[in-house]
């Protein structure tokens, strides 16, 4: 079965994750998000006044990456970090986890550090970022577990700076977190069928700088 | 180092900052790493900021310190956060602080905030100290030498170049900002010193310090860091 248009763009958080040089990108970014009607526009915390300008009452989301992309630092400054963001006009939140917490199997760490982002980030959408790629299957099903626990919205693969989502990972996230929490599939997805695979395995957004192309790609397919 | 000897690769530890900055290093893998690097004399090793009173420990007695990181490397942080990650690490002890800094400010023209940010920073930092990254891998000629002085004029003196991670310097990056600066800049080099020709090149050019996660190669031992086997394997 095919999915519609606006609903298959509603997947989309139109990223722009690599360093931040131009004001014009992220204006690009924003006029294209509200043109597609994807979920969001995905930038760095010195970008979300500019996006937020831009974004409101477009029903576009303004999203921030927090702790890029090592997500090395303590609860504390990523709570005030993620509280920052949504003073200056963020409404969803995604944050790198703290890795090699869970590489030391600092379980204790984890779940304060999620718990503090649930509280500091509100009513606004709190994503996890597990950067899969670097953790073993059960120390990701840890992860999950932990983010389910605190309530938390959505699991999220993948910062992009490392190896991207894979369906395996997705999948095995998926039958943890599901139905309380979504999964968000990131880094590497470039084509249609990268898309619609992880939106297959589970996935109900996806973090790509292809949003353009990925629509030029659906309407040539499904005929728009 | 004009005036002096070139250093042979045994001699050129007390220039380089060894570093172990990734997302999965966990205490185990620092306390490998300083096991490899205790018999050579750098005088720094940089860590992320959980890891600074813990190292600190470790290195306890020695003439080691410890160097950290804020919104590294990607510089897409605001000034409040900066000023927060300076505070604590600040407060547990570290011996500076490697900045990123506001690159979409940068390339927008805008020194002012850049000015700010730091001023900003140098306040918060007490006896910390504040070294600023420009990231000259993306910079023209005229960002390099505008970012330079909107730093002093915010009250900090020396720059680490780029943040590595592939964000590499140039030797005339270190030769411009030297010509236009002189002594009044300290040039710490990273992103790109993998071999002692590299390590010559920079400090002949008026780099004081060298940033480098391959510092046994720098110095042609034949060893590896235990991580970086860890990774390899």
């Amino acid at each position: 079965m095919t999915m519609k248009r606006s609903d298959f763009a509603a997947t989309i958080d139109h990223t722009y994750l690599k360093i931040h040089r131009s004001d014009a990108e992220v204006r690009r970014l924003c006029l294209e998000a509200e043109k597609y009607g994807f979920a969001s526009v995905a930038v760095f915390p010195v970008a979300v006044p500019l996006a937020a300008s831009m974004l409101g009452g477009t029903g576009v989301e303004v999203c921030v990456a927090l702790g890029f992309h090592l997500g090395g630092y303590p609860p504390e400054l990523k709570a005030h970090e993620t509280e920052d963001a949504i003073r200056n006009g963020a409404t969803e939140v995604d944050l790198v986890m703290n890795v090699a917490a869970a590489k030391a199997e600092r379980w204790d760490l984890l779940q304060e550090e999620f718990e503090r982002f649930r509280e500091a980030a509100g009513d606004c959408v709190a994503k996890i970022i597990l950067e899969t790629c670097l953790l073993k299957d059960e120390e990701k099903a840890h992860a999950c577990r932990i983010a389910k626990a605190a309530g938390l919205d959505y699991v999220k693969t993948s910062t992009g700076y490392k190896k991207g989502a894979t369906v395996p990972d997705v999948k095995q996230m998926n039958s943890i977190v599901a139905p309380d929490l979504k999964v968000k599939a990131s880094g590497g997805i470039r084509t249609l069928d990268d898309a619609l695979a992880m939106l297959d395995a589970g996935a109900s957004r996806l973090g790509t700088s292809a949003g353009a192309s990925l629509m030029k790609a659906f309407d040539e397919r499904f005929g728009g | 180092m004009n005036q002096r000897a070139t250093p042979k690769p045994a001699d050129l530890a007390p220039y380089i900052i060894s570093s172990l900055i990734e997302a999965d290093v966990t205490e185990a893998d620092i306390e490998a790493f300083v096991d490899d690097v205790k018999p050579y004399a750098f005088p720094s090793l940089a860590v992320d900021l959980p890891f600074i009173d813990w190292l600190k420990g470790l290195l306890a007695g020695g003439n080691k310190k410890v160097t950290t990181v804020s919104s590294y490397p990607l510089g897409g942080m605001t000034t409040a956060v900066k000023a927060k990650q300076v505070e604590y690490a600040r407060d547990h002890g570290a011996y500076d602080i490697d900045v990123s800094l506001n690159y979409l400010a940068i390339k927008s023209g805008d020194f002012t905030s850049v000015e700010e940010e730091v001023r900003t920073l140098v306040d918060t930092a007490g006896s910390l100290k504040v070294v600023a990254i420009p990231q000259v891998t993306i910079l023209t000629s005229e960002e390099k030498a505008r970012v330079c002085d909107a730093l002093l004029k915010g009250g900090c003196t020396t720059i680490k170049t780029a943040s590595g991670f592939g964000w590499k310097t140039e030797v005339e990056d270190v030769v411009l900002i030297k010509r236009l600066f002189g002594k009044d800049i300290h040039i710490e080099v990273s992103g790109g010193v993998r071999t002692y020709d590299d390590a010559i090149a920079m400090l002949a050019a008026g780099a004081e310090r060298l940033h480098t996660s391959t510092a046994f190669q720098v110095m042609k031992l034949d060893k590896q860091f235990t991580y970086q086997k860890k990774e390899s394997s």
